[in-house]
């Protein structure tokens, strides 16, 4: 995995191929890759869409091994949504492959000459890139659907659906799971709308020949693994909640702390909140024969992931997750689960991020479009983003854009880009990360790990006022460096509860490079990939007003605490001093 | 006294009792009049440990292991032994739970300091409060607790609002189960396998 893959798809006589060593940029996997080649060659003030920019797709630094739960695929780019830096990673089966192709990462450069659109086939034998115009606007379905008779069952596919093709700035990119079916998105930024610009409409990995990657060191590799694994199925929540219920376990427990968006954040309690929780969501998909306990990628130890059959037992789409059943529920006044799990495959097909397209319908029902609740009319407004209708066209273009377009004030985004999950006012801590985080408005830029086992920082007294700044700061910087070993984020759980998980984690790299990294190592990590994501984003434009969560946040109270977002202004500002 | 004495039977004026085969789909509707909320009749004052202990019969081992994240009246508690379930109190409780805010949510969480603003306080000084008569307490049991626990409780009885209690008949084919009436009454159900 020393191979850099450049395609650029402007060249004079149509897209050109390039592989080069990795050279300045070893050492690196997933986030940190992405975010080095972009802030080193992107022009930040380019156009997210234009031929400087660039998109950079990277496996992590365990991708490809025996490790379990390394199969997170990184995407990057300046973002066509926030005007910034933007990392989205998804699951699925393609960071697998592509490490195992030999791949550090793949850059998509330059602009197409034409509206021809792009197959690029990645094999051991090498790259091939086709014109092939029969796939245009194609949803996400239909295109693997397709490709999988020629291209076959053992291939992982990323692909674009019509919103990328369309490149509304909410677009996301499809990587497929186990079952070939297009559900792992890196939703958030729009990148979708990048890769779309670059006129690829996917990317074929077929890794037939190749071979598992092997450590420096076996044994000690092998032990770590074993350390890891362990760790992981003995923790109550990724060796039990979530394998039983799902993410979407998190609706009940989040709605009971008041911290559940209801109605475009209006409230934060769910009267139906029981109706689409993961136990429903679980004792439903048992009862008409779907999976309630489901990997992503091979190799996934977790399992967190489903599959949710119709009323008629057939396939409908994966276990949607819990932002989704937020997004598309309760943040819309919507109980019902089939109609999620409907806007859920609608989104995989059309290919836009789940939780833009909540947030948006519910400032469009906010707006009067449509009214809080009302199930068809929500799917039909996604039916709308598909078609490209103008309307369509304005919800696509996410939350931000959507909330101009009809005079609506209450509009949660941060950098553009719309909160996820958690109210603010009732979780303030979680704000301070929206707030903040170089990648706009995101739950898992300050998801991860004990910042007491790393000690990133100093000890933090969770007791004192400033910890909530402290903390983000950490969890941040933290999260950023998880991100680049191209783990899945839910490892976080059992490591931050477990040291001698987290040990493993580090004996894995350690094993498997040949290095002696320290926890220390893995903080300045996380540290320099914060510090280029901000300096892009400031070289971009922004200033420490973009560090702020919208007004209505520290001025409209919240039921049921009657709580506001209290953190000052001041204080926001202090997260990066380091 | 303990969930489905006297008490709560009483406080529900009328009863029923459904019987499901073990795996009959209705019990994920049965299970999820826990998760929904149901109401106990019982002493109050207790502290959440000891209402967990001595009216939902959790184990200590099981209230210290699996019982992660409790809230009462939607504040997420840190001492149990301090919160203490009054009339009218809604006490929530769960396994510990996935994500920062998860984790955040949890008993005692180095993470506390992000919820700080509706963290549960306890208006009283513990569990010394124990012994103030009777009265209704609303309890959720949501995922693990609820699959760990809920045909325990089941079997001894909740008390749940009539329709509730008529849809979960309906459900199980044993709809004249729950003789129809009030809809807003309460009804003593009881779940048995079999």
């Amino acid at each position: 995995m020393d191979t850099l893959l450049r395609i650029d798809v402007g060249a004079a006589k149509g897209p050109s191929v390039n592989k080069e060593p990795i050279g300045a940029y070893a050492g690196m996997g997933g986030r940190a890759l992405t975010s080095a080649v972009v802030a080193k060659e992107v022009p930040p003030l380019c156009h997210a869409l234009g031929p400087e920019n660039k998109l950079v797709i990277a496996p992590g630094l365990l991708s490809g091994t025996a490790a379990g739960q390394s199969g997170r695929l990184s995407i990057g780019a300046k973002s066509p949504l926030t005007g910034g830096i933007k990392e989205s990673n998804a699951g699925g089966q393609a960071a697998q492959v592509l490490a195992r192709l030999g791949y550090a990462c793949i850059v998509l450069e330059g602009k197409p000459r034409n509206d021809d659109l792009y197959t690029i086939v990645i094999t051991k034998d090498g790259v091939k890139i086709e014109v092939d115009n029969s796939l245009k606007m194609l949803g996400n379905y239909d295109l693997i659907d397709k490709l999988r008779k020629v291209y076959g069952e053992k291939a992982a596919y990323i692909s674009i659906g019509p919103a990328g093709e369309m490149k509304l700035t909410a677009a996301s990119i499809a990587c497929t799971d186990m079952e070939l079916h297009p559900t792992r998105h890196a939703g958030r930024g729009g990148l979708g709308a990048v890769m779309g610009s670059k006129g690829v409409k996917v990317i074929i990995l077929d890794d037939e020949g190749c071979k598992m990657r092997e450590p420096k060191d076996p044994e000690k590799f092998k032990a770590a693994n074993k350390v890891w694994i362990e760790g992981l199925k003995k923790h109550p929540v990724t060796g039990g909640g979530l394998p039983s219920f799902g993410t979407n376990v998190l609706t009940n427990i989040i709605n009971e702390a008041g911290g559940f968006p209801v109605n475009n954040f209006s409230s934060g309690q769910f009267a139906g909140a029981s109706k689409i929780s993961g136990e429903s969501q679980a004792a439903l998909m048992t009862a008409r024969g779907g999976q309630p306990t489901h990997g992503c990628h091979r190799g996934c130890v977790i399992q967190c992931s489903g599959i949710y059959n119709d009323a008629q037992g057939k396939y409908l789409s994966k276990q949607a997750e819990y932002e989704t059943v937020w997004a598309h529920g309760a943040n819309c006044g919507i109980d019902d689960l089939d109609t999620i799990q409907m806007l859920d495959r609608l989104d995989d097909d059309i290919g836009i991020d789940t939780i833009e397209m909540g947030v948006t319908i519910g400032i469009a029902m906010d707006a009067g479009l449509i009214k809080f609740g009302d199930k068809e009319g929500a799917i039909n407004l996604l039916k709308e983003v598909g078609k490209g209708t103008p309307l369509g066209r304005i919800i696509g273009c996410g939350a931000g854009m959507t909330g101009k377009a009809f005079g609506v004030e209450r509009v949660a985004v941060v950098k553009n880009q719309a909160l996820p999950a958690y109210d603010p006012r009732a979780i303030n801590g979680i704000g301070v990360t929206y707030a903040t985080t170089p990648m706009g408005a995101d739950h898992t830029a300050g998801y991860a790990i004990a910042t007491n086992i790393l000690k990133v920082g100093g000890f933090v007294d969770p007791l004192k006022p400033e910890g909530q700044i402290e903390l983000s700061r950490n969890l941040q910087i933290a999260t950023a460096a998880i991100d680049s070993t191209g783990m899945c984020l839910f490892i976080a759980f059992a490591v931050l509860d477990q040291p001698e998980t987290f040990q493993a984690l580090i004996d894995l790299l350690n094993a498997f490079y040949g290095l002696s990294l320290t926890g220390d190592d893995v903080t300045a990590l996380g540290k320099s990939v914060l510090t280029s994501e901000r300096n892009f984003n400031k070289a971009a434009g922004f200033t420490k007003e973009d560090d702020r969560l919208p007004m209505f946040f520290t001025r409209d109270p919240i039921a049921p605490h009657n709580q506001v977002f209290a953190v000052k202004d001041e204080e926001l500002d202090k997260v990066f001093n380091w | 006294m303990v969930i489905g004495g006297g008490p709560s039977r009483c406080a529900a004026g009328r009863s029923a009792t459904i019987r499901l085969p073990p795996g009959d789909p209705a019990w994920g509707e049965a299970l999820g009049l826990l998760q929904a909320g149901f109401l106990v009749s019982a002493r109050i004052g207790l502290s959440a440990r000891s209402f967990m202990r001595d009216i939902l019969r959790f184990e200590d081992e099981y209230i210290e292991g699996a019982v992660s994240t409790v809230f009462i009246d939607s504040k997420p508690v840190d001492d149990i032994d301090a919160a203490v379930v009054v009339d009218g109190s809604l006490l929530a409780l769960s396994a510990a739970m996935p994500g920062l805010v998860g984790a955040v949510m949890r008993r005692k969480s180095p993470y506390s300091s992000f919820r700080k603003a509706i963290s549960y306080s306890s208006p009283l000084a513990g569990p010394k409060a124990e012994g103030r008569g009777e009265g209704l307490v609303r309890v959720k049991l949501f995922n693990s607790v609820m699959r760990d626990r809920g045909r325990d409780l089941l079997s001894r009885g909740i008390l749940v609002a009539e329709a509730q209690a008529r849809s979960l008949g309906a459900a199980s084919g044993a709809s004249s189960a729950v003789a129809s009436g009030d809809e807003e009454g309460l009804v003593f159900l009881q779940v048995l396998e079999g």
